[in-house]
């Protein structure tokens, strides 16, 4: 069982404004590259992260509070960032050398899989958020997008659809989330 | 006959459920605000305010106040004191749990 502490880190990443502005941008990403905008992917992260922000200034801080947690633990979370950015990259470069691999064997690019990169680069960042709120919910996001990816290969579809599928279940959870925590806000102002 | 206590004396001032409560929050964290103490401890706004005003005049905790989007917030931290107040009373609270046994 974790500590009190713990909970209370993980509590504080609970509000589901961070599930709804990645969904969003999951949505968005997988529009653009729907309506061949691939630079979608590009711009969109950093502007989901400056409106996740903003979403968290404004809407989840008047209600669910602020909360600074301790040096060890911001510290802890530093490294932790470090060594998720570490395993993501060496994720990236399993999945190019794989592709590599598919090249060599083939002497062309495999198109259809080229078509999972996209939900699986994005699985790879759930599960680095899922290690770093200790939200066990980020891990099942990586799945559903790797299923994206599975499917945008098996259907033939493209990237496109089947990341905007999985973008629509992570903004769900994510608006649930935060409507239950603005509906508790009511209620205790009542 | 020896009338002094057997058992250790619980402070009151830290002994009460919802100042407890936010004491161990605020010994968990670095900082919290009025607003966060409000959902962990499940306190209605005035009982809340009553209770920090009452561990601040004791200085078991400090306050700063800071205008955040035209709303004044105020953030709570646990003083030396208040750190010095929860290690004594878990001192304490030990001796009492052990005298109760199995």
């Amino acid at each position: 069982m974790s500590s009190p502490e713990a909970r209370l880190y993980r509590a504080s990443w609970a509000d589901g404004s961070l599930d709804l502005v990645a969904g969003a941008a999951v949505i968005v990403i997988g529009a653009g590259y729907w309506t061949d905008l691939v630079v979608a992917s590009i711009v969109v992260p950093p502007l989901a992260l400056v409106a996740w922000q903003v979403l968290h200034r404004r809407v989840v801080e008047p209600r669910a509070g602020r909360v600074e947690f301790r040096r060890e633990r911001r510290e802890r979370s530093r490294r932790e960032l470090g060594w998720s950015v570490g395993l993501g990259v060496a994720a990236l470069v399993a999945v190019l050398a794989v592709l590599g691999a598919g090249v060599a064997a083939r002497g062309a690019f495999p198109g259809d899989l080229v078509d999972a990169l996209p939900a699986t680069l994005l699985a790879v960042l759930a599960v680095v958020a899922a290690g770093l709120t200790r939200s066990p919910r980020f891990a099942w996001y990586g799945a559903l997008l790797l299923a994206a990816g599975a499917g945008a290969v098996l259907t033939g579809t493209g990237p496109g659809l089947t990341l905007v599928l999985a973008g629509a279940v992570v903004a769900a959870t994510g608006a649930v989330l935060l409507a239950r925590l603005v509906a508790d806000a009511r209620e205790d102002e009542a | 006959m020896d009338r002094a206590p057997v058992l250790p004396v619980l402070d009151p001032l830290v002994h009460e459920p919802a100042r407890l409560r936010v004491l161990v929050v605020l010994a968990m964290v670095e900082s919290a605000d009025f607003m966060y103490l409000l959902r962990q401890a499940g306190l209605s706004r005035g009982n809340l305010s009553v209770q920090m005003s009452r561990l601040e005049d004791a200085g078991l905790v400090a306050s700063t106040k800071r205008v955040v989007d035209g709303r004044v917030r105020t953030s709570y931290v646990l003083s030396p004191a208040g750190h010095e107040a929860l290690r004594t009373y878990r001192a304490a609270m030990r001796e009492v749990l052990a005298a109760i046994g199995d």
